[in-house]
């Protein structure tokens, strides 16, 4: 790689502590840096995508950066996988896409919406880079915070509920996290998550499952499923579309990766396995399935039927992960990212539409066709994705889900997963229908689309957005086997963790 | 036995949590669960008998405590602050909204 993987991390860090600064002189002049600076990290990802892509699909892609110049068991170190650039691409694409959303959608308190934006991407590539689980814990933590801040942005009833019991529930995940942690500390006296991969066989057989225990609640109250799922209907309808989309499609995503690099390669899968927990993992992932898309079909409100499809796919993400078989891992990876491009999409278009409409949430979607015709054509194709229509790329994951779960004969979660489509096509289509319908509503629509015009105010930038997320969604359809290669990489250091522990503690040897 | 203890602190901050319906009595539950963490992280370093891990020229026969989770607990109280303060000012929003702190009746007056 040409530059430090630091810089990935800086870049928003710094950035974020700028814009107060530079708030208080000119708000101009932040604005225009929020937007360089944010397409600066997004050159910066795609730069280490691209000069990774040789070494990606040889299998040798590693890089590891010591802070301060300790090695790793003794120092906390960045250790960048495959695993781990896979998902800081797409915490860097989907935080630009945003960015560039919020410019026009946003409207009120913007220097502070930016910090805690920036500070939410900090977050998450430091979550995605760190080879250190205490440092990933305070990685954590920050993209916790700063999102529930982002929540509470609106400051009406509604939202403040919301983060209220979100702040709890993410309050309580942290806890166990933590606990686990220091079960782990207690028992190995390291916090690198490669000589805990190294040694935590060694650990006795209590103290292995109480960590994992803690870990493991602490992760699925942050990912939402069945048991923990109470927050997530509220907390994506209440907040603003740009959020709830940044949370379903950027943070939700991040906690699989923390699942899989904890779990695959902290832990090591036999843990799980041997406890007889992955069957366990594998029903309450396919209960939480079924039970959000029936939740969904009772939704008059199009943010929290989103939020509740969410639930019904991230369960199946991770039904499909706790496997464990190459193929399983595959699906469930390229649905990771499927599904962060289409729940992304219809996030903001429907925000679109609640934005620049007036009048009761419920009733701002009637009538969406006639205020902007292509938003809505992209919201449906969206939808025609998640329910996994061939040409586009919803179909392809969910192919491919099928065929891991019909590998290990998992019949009920096929007719699970089944069923969830079904009922996908139920609840979209009331939402299609009241956007064609009602015309005489157009009237009521707000007669300027930005509180203050001028550049940086524009609905063009939001519609801009929609449009590119429509263009990859589309794309990734028609070619989804660019992913088989560099996923089969990932597949193998996940089932094999020995090749991340000799890239991280082999250093020592070689420096 | 002082582990025990210290378990036990933890239970009474998560019987808070759940079981309390005023926000500021679940802000403090939160604090003692907390406490209780940071005190296990504290105790799992120590050891009977030892020194703080300062390395002075003098004396370096006796042994140190572990000073890792000495530095660890120092993250974690920060952490633990800005989570308070940001519950805090919330609950003074939710307070200025609804004129109370009973969650029941915050739900109940929402509709």
């Amino acid at each position: 790689m040409i530059f430090s993987p630091l810089l990935l991390i800086l870049l928003p860090l710094g950035t974020a502590f700028l814009i107060p600064l530079v708030d208080l002189f000119h708000v101009e002049t932040r604005r225009l840096m929020v937007i360089i600076s944010a397409s600066f990290s997004l050159f910066l990802g795609f730069a280490a995508l691209w000069s990774a892509w040789p070494e990606l699909l040889a299998g040798t892609f590693f890089h590891s950066y010591h802070l301060s110049g300790w090695l790793p068991p003794l120092g906390i170190n960045l250790a960048f996988d495959s695993l781990g650039l896979l998902f800081s691409s797409l915490v860097t694409l989907f935080s630009f896409l945003i960015i560039v959303y919020s410019i026009g959608f946003i409207g009120h308190h913007e220097g502070k919406y930016y910090v805690l934006l920036f500070l939410f991407q900090a977050g998450c590539q430091g979550i995605v880079m760190t080879g250190d689980i205490f440092n990933l814990y305070v990685f954590i933590e920050l993209s916790a915070i700063t999102s529930y801040a982002l929540i509470a942005f609106e400051r009406d009833r509604s939202s403040l509920e919301a983060t209220i019991k979100y702040m709890v529930y993410g309050i309580l995940a942290g806890v166990f996290i933590f606990l686990g942690i220091i079960i782990i500390y207690r028992s190995l006296g390291t916090l690198n998550i490669a000589e805990i991969a190294d040694n935590f066989h060694r650990i006795p057989l209590t103290l292995q499952r109480t960590s994992v225990v803690f870990l493991l609640t602490g992760l699925l109250i942050k990912l939402g499923v069945f048991p923990f799922h109470f927050w997530m209907a509220k907390v994506y309808g209440s907040a603003p579309a740009s959020i709830s989309a940044l949370l379903s499609g950027t943070l939700a995503k991040v906690n699989i990766y923390i699942l899989l690099r904890l779990f695959w390669v902290g832990t090591g899968f036999s843990v799980l396995r041997e406890a007889g927990w992955d069957r366990f993992l594998l029903g309450i992932a396919l209960l939480s399935t079924i039970l959000g898309h029936v939740l969904a079909l009772r939704e008059r409100e199009v943010k929290r039927m989103l939020a509740f499809s969410s639930m019904g796919h991230m369960g199946m993400i991770v039904a499909v992960l706790s496997l464990n078989t190459p193929l399983g891992l595959f699906a469930g990876l390229l649905h990771a990212v499927f599904h962060a491009l289409m729940k992304t999409g219809l996030f903001l278009s429907a925000g679109y539409f609640l934005r620049f409409r007036e009048g009761p949430k419920e009733k701002r979607f009637t009538g969406a066709a006639y205020r902007k015709l292509p938003i809505f054509i992209g919201f449906i194709i969206f939808a025609l994705s998640m329910i996994g229509i061939p040409p586009l790329n919803g179909f392809f994951s969910k192919w491919f889900t099928m065929q891991a779960f019909l590998e290990k004969d998992v019949y009920p979660a096929i007719a699970l997963i089944y069923s969830g489509n079904i009922l996908g096509l139920i609840y979209y289509l009331p939402f299609v229908r009241q956007g064609m319908l009602g015309k005489e509503s157009i009237m009521k629509q707000k007669s300027t689309s930005s509180p203050t015009p001028g550049f940086f105010y524009q609905e063009r930038f939001v519609t801009t957005v929609v449009y590119i997320l429509i263009l990859l969604v589309m794309s990734s359809g028609l070619l989804p086997f660019v992913f088989q290669e560099p996923f089969e990489v990932m597949i193998a250091e996940l089932t094999e963790p020995i090749r991340y522990i000799e890239h991280v503690l082999g250093g020592i040897i070689h420096e | 036995m002082i582990y025990s203890m210290c378990f036990m602190l933890f239970l009474v901050g998560l019987y808070g949590v759940l079981i309390k319906r005023n926000i500021i009595k679940i802000i403090l539950s939160v604090g003692i669960m907390g406490y209780a963490i940071n005190l296990f992280l504290i105790l799992i370093a120590y050891q009977e008998g030892s020194d703080f891990p300062i390395l002075t020229p003098a004396e370096t026969s006796k042994a140190m405590v572990d000073p890792l989770p000495q530095a660890l607990v120092l993250t974690s109280i920060v952490i633990e602050l800005s989570t308070t303060a940001l519950l805090v000012a919330l609950a003074i929003k939710i307070y200025q909204r609804y004129h109370t702190f009973d969650i029941r009746k915050i739900r109940r007056l929402r509709g």
